[in-house]
């Protein structure tokens, strides 16, 4: 089993162009972690660092416990030396070769004889349900197939790393939802050390063992998907993971309603010395529960209210999306029925305070 | 039952009969009345019509040509005037003359089209690798650069090189070497060597444009895929690269063959002088000494190599299409950093640009300031080429610049390149219009073969072909020969395949609704045309025109056989020059060619915000 440590790595691309920015990870081996975050946020930078394709700036790059790119050390294993997979968002396969020879070519790279070859490209096929497509061209398949190709072609040489950069964004909804089945199920059969990078939460989130939240070259958060969600180390984080986003009240301007709600809050998490140092709080939008604003006022210790009004009720079929507007702030509550609000309608947030997020004047959690 | 059904379906069929008519209902009758009734069919068939009189008639008048008995030759063949013969064919390929007149030729010919095919694909792949693939500096600044030697007229490296390597075996001014003490021998001055030498120089842009284009469009994940799996550079090169670059380069081979097959200043520049005939300047002798159905023989030959080339296209082209390269989301183009090689190879592209550039233009203008060429005194240095009222070195010779005739000339090939581009880019937006709109019917893929023609087929056989058509009047066609009007239809027919590709491919980006949402709202057809379609096309058909004019303006091959004595073009003025042992003058009216085309094509890149050049490799 093979592990990745990054440490501390750099890399730009000219002066004004830092791209990631003393950035550390370790993947534990047999792990399955995702870089997440907004395009240019630097995790396809990363992921070609860890194959090899790019070179660091500073920092080095270790894999299996040998140091693989290192300035300060002057080492630098090359790309075709580190056996590892790779699987492009393109796909990139090779349009004058028929999907054998495809995933035969990192056979022959690696000198296997004949015999062996077709019993591995045979094997690896088959594992992904395309034995039946061997001597078709790329360009007459379907992008889910070229897909599956694409993972063949690599899974071939059975590299112990296997990189995946985007693999599924130019896939259908549905044929997504069926390759990340078969991804999951496939790292589960095959254990190796799987590094995915996306830019979609839903995929990081159902996938990963381990997710990795970049923002701007810099890790935000590194941990399981679970805590992601329910414990998002900086407010970054908290809005870019999960839909619709993490509410957010900002307390730049600390008068009225928002003067009333930061006091509570510092109130009752023992905040009240350092309440200047509170930035924001937030909450999740199913954490929500809407009351009708003639309800009686029942003043609660435990719970913060928020007096709003209606602006649109949006159903998804599972659950109603309803938008809230208080004052020029705009407010999602996710709730399983519309619980009789209508448009236009009075009514007041309630969120029980162990729901509440605060950060502080940086993004940082408190 | 089976009736009721026939008839429900015609109202269906008519739904789809709105832009597209991709399908063709039953009954020729039926079909007939439609289409005639829809302008778009009227205009492809009105298209078809146009391009086979100007196309395919002018090949079935030289077919005629060559089997029948020439008035000229009448008495001597002791048959009458059009009647079959075919001692046209026996003298060309059994006689004493034969040799001489095409088989050795022809042997030339296919000898130097071959050789210069090899370095002009070798050095363009080579260039477009370095100027796409890597992060070479100053790439941008070579790219613009590597164009210029196509923009020159396709002598000018031949008349550039007799200028510095001519000997003694050629009248007029001593080539530059031999002035500074050289003895250049024969080989090294004229034939094959420098024939090759200077028409790779010429045309190795064309394969650098085309390589070019075709890096572009190669994810580079290609690469780095098999890199990833443990390919080294070389095999990337031999396993991947070249097997996706291979439809690119067929179709460069197959283009440079066919310019290399049908030019004709180098080969005359520098063959004349020891006798090294290539099919070309064969063609033009035959035509000189008047000796028509041999002159129709050997055009024939060209053009049935063009039309090799042309069935090898088609060929290739469909032998590519189940690979083509897959554009999608995701792709991406790195460059290959060269780390130590940088300045190495920074020197190298230098120095051969300075080479095919600099040194070629500097002789050419350092020869119009010199009486002597290559002798450095200060009283050897002169303007008068240029400027005097009449040159010292040969009576009744003025200055280019006080030349009257100059002036006439320049102007006629303003009007020939001019109204023939214009014309060929109206032209070709239409046989565009009709082959994307009347997609997968026979006259679209009638109209698509048939306008491509032009593309490979030897501008100097097409020439002799429109020599013999409009010789002598037909029917209610005039005779042409010797007239503005034939160079300039010449000239459009010549340049439509530019013209037509460039409307096809934004023709097939503009796509039918902006066409379809005028239709909605009652535009009718011509309203659509006038109103819609060509101002959208008006960038494509505004460059496509430039493009076609400052090819025209350099075109010789196609002219030298449909000039006369009166009216002339700069082109055949140069080569007049030549032919009158005036190396200055020429070379003065190819430096003024150069700066005219250079002038427009900086204007033209200027208006249209677009690299222009590109269009040349097509």
């Amino acid at each position: 089993m093979t592990d990745i440590y990054l440490e501390r790595i750099v890399k730009r691309f000219g002066p004004d162009a830092l791209a990631v920015d003393d950035f550390s990870l370790h993947v534990a081996p047999g792990s399955f972690v995702c870089l997440l975050g907004p395009s240019g946020c630097g995790k396809t930078t990363t992921l070609r660092m860890i194959s090899g394709l790019e070179r660091v700036d500073s920092g080095v790059v270790t894999i299996g416990g040998e140091v693989f790119d290192s300035p300060q050390q002057n080492i630098f294993v090359k790309p075709e030396n580190r056996r590892l997979g790779l699987v492009f968002q393109s796909y990139a396969l090779w349009p004058h070769m028929t999907v054998e020879e495809n995933v035969e070519f990192g056979l022959k790279m690696q000198r296997v004889d004949k015999e062996e070859r077709t019993k591995i490209i045979t094997g690896s096929l088959n594992l992904l349900r395309m034995e039946s497509y061997r001597k078709r061209y790329p360009a007459q398949l379907s992008g889910g197939q070229q897909q599956r190709v694409a993972l063949a072609r690599m899974l071939a040489v059975q590299p112990h790393i296997l990189l995946l950069d985007e693999p599924l964004s130019n896939l259908d909804a549905a044929l997504r939802l069926q390759m990340r089945s078969e991804l999951k199920s496939l790292h589960e059969r095959l254990g190796n050390t799987i590094v995915f990078v996306t830019h979609d939460q839903l995929e990081a989130m159902s996938l990963a063992t381990h997710v990795a939240v970049m923002n701007e070259g810099r890790l935000e958060q590194y941990a399981d998907p679970m805590t992601i969600y329910q414990k998002p180390a900086t407010d970054f984080v908290a809005t870019f993971v999960g839909s619709p986003p993490m509410n957010m009240v900002e307390f730049s301007d600390a008068t009225g309603w928002r003067g009333r709600l930061l006091e509570q809050v510092a109130q009752s998490y023992d905040l009240a010395d350092r309440k200047d140092r509170i930035g924001k709080i937030g909450f999740r939008p199913e954490a929500v529960s809407l009351v009708s604003a003639r309800a009686e006022k029942k003043e609660g210790s435990k719970e913060i209210k928020i007096a709003g009004r209606v602006k649109a009720v949006l159903p998804t079929g599972p659950e109603v999306v309803i938008s809230v507007v208080v004052e020029e702030s705009e407010y999602y509550v996710v709730a399983p029925t519309n619980g009789g609000v209508e448009n236009g309608e009075s009514v007041q947030l309630v969120v029980p305070l162990e729901h509440i997020h605060i950060f502080d004047r940086q993004g940082m959690r408190l | 039952m089976k009736n009721t059904n026939r008839k429900n379906e015609v109202p269906k069929k008519r739904i789809r009969d709105g832009l597209l008519l991709m399908g063709a209902t039953r009954g020729p009758f039926r079909r007939m009345a439609r289409h005639i009734k829809n302008p778009t069919w009227v205009l492809g068939i009105v298209l078809a019509l146009v391009l086979t009189y100007l196309i395919a008639i002018p090949v079935v008048m030289l077919v005629l040509e060559s089997i029948q008995v020439h008035s000229i030759d009448a008495v001597y063949f002791q048959q009458k005037t059009g009647s079959f013969t075919l001692n046209y064919f026996k003298r060309a390929i059994t006689s004493k003359v034969a040799s001489v007149l095409f088989l050795q030729p022809l042997l030339n010919t296919l000898l130097i089209a071959t050789i210069i095919t090899i370095t002009t694909t070798v050095i363009g792949y080579i260039l477009a690798w370095l100027l796409v693939r890597t992060d070479l500096k100053l790439k941008k600044l070579y790219s613009s650069l590597s164009v210029i030697p196509f923009m020159l007229p396709s002598w000018s490296y031949a008349a550039a090189w007799v200028t510095l390597f001519k000997n003694r075996k050629m009248a007029g001014a001593p080539g530059i070497l031999e002035v500074m003490g050289f003895m250049i021998p024969d080989a090294v001055s004229y034939g094959p060597l420098p024939i090759i030498v200077c028409l790779t120089m010429h045309f190795f842009p064309l394969a650098f444009l085309m390589f070019g284009n075709a890096f572009q469009r190669i994810d580079s994940q290609l690469e780095e895929s098999a890199q990833i799996l443990g390919a080294n550079k070389a095999q990337i090169a031999r396993y991947i690269l070249l097997p996706v670059m291979r439809p690119a380069i067929m179709s460069t081979i197959l283009l440079t063959f066919a310019r290399s097959v049908g030019t004709f200043g180098t080969p005359y520049t520098l063959g004349r002088p020891v006798r090294f005939n290539t099919l070309s300047t064969s063609l033009y002798f035959t035509h000189q000494s008047s000796e028509p159905g041999v002159m129709a023989v050997i055009a024939l030959a060209m053009l049935m190599i063009g039309a090799t080339l042309v069935a090898l296209d088609v060929y290739v082209l469909r032998e590519y299409r189940r690979f083509v390269t897959m554009g999608g989301k995701g792709q991406m183009s790195r460059p290959l950093v060269l780390g130590k090689s940088q300045w190495m190879m920074n020197l190298l592209v230098a120095l051969f640009l300075f080479t095919v550039i600099v040194v070629p233009l500097g002789v050419l203008f350092l020869s119009t300031i010199m009486i002597t060429p290559g002798w450095f005194v200060k009283s050897n240095f002169t303007l008068q080429f240029w400027f005097a009222k009449e040159t010292k070195v040969r009576e009744a010779v003025s200055g280019l610049l006080r030349d009257p005739n100059l002036l006439k000339v320049g102007w006629t090939s303003i009007k020939v390149a001019g109204i023939g581009a214009i014309a060929c880019g109206f032209i070709g937006t239409l046989v565009g219009y009709s082959i994307v709109r009347l997609q997968q019917s026979n006259i679209s893929k009638y109209l698509k073969q048939i306008s491509f023609l032009p593309y490979l087929v030897p501008g100097i056989g097409f020439g002799a072909a429109y020599l013999v058509l409009f010789a002598t009047g037909r029917g209610p066609i005039p005779a042409l020969y010797g007239t503005l009007l034939l160079m300039i239809m010449a000239m459009s027919v010549m340049y439509l395949p530019l013209t037509t590709r460039s409307s096809i491919t934004s023709m097939a980006q503009m796509g039918v609704e902006p066409e379809e949402a005028a239709m909605i709202l009652g535009a009718g057809w011509r309203t659509r045309m006038t109103k819609i379609v060509i101002p959208i096309q008006k960038k494509s058909l505004f460059s496509g025109i430039l493009l076609a004019f400052v090819q025209g303006m350099k075109e010789l091959s196609l002219v030298i056989m449909l000039a006369v004595p009166g009216l002339e073009v700069l082109t055949t003025l140069s080569i007049r020059y030549t032919d009158n042992a005036l190396m200055q003058m020429s070379n003065g009216v190819i430096l003024v060619i150069a700066l005219l085309t250079f002038t427009l094509t900086a204007i033209a890149q200027r208006l249209t915000k677009t690299n222009f050049a590109q269009g040349i490799g097509g």
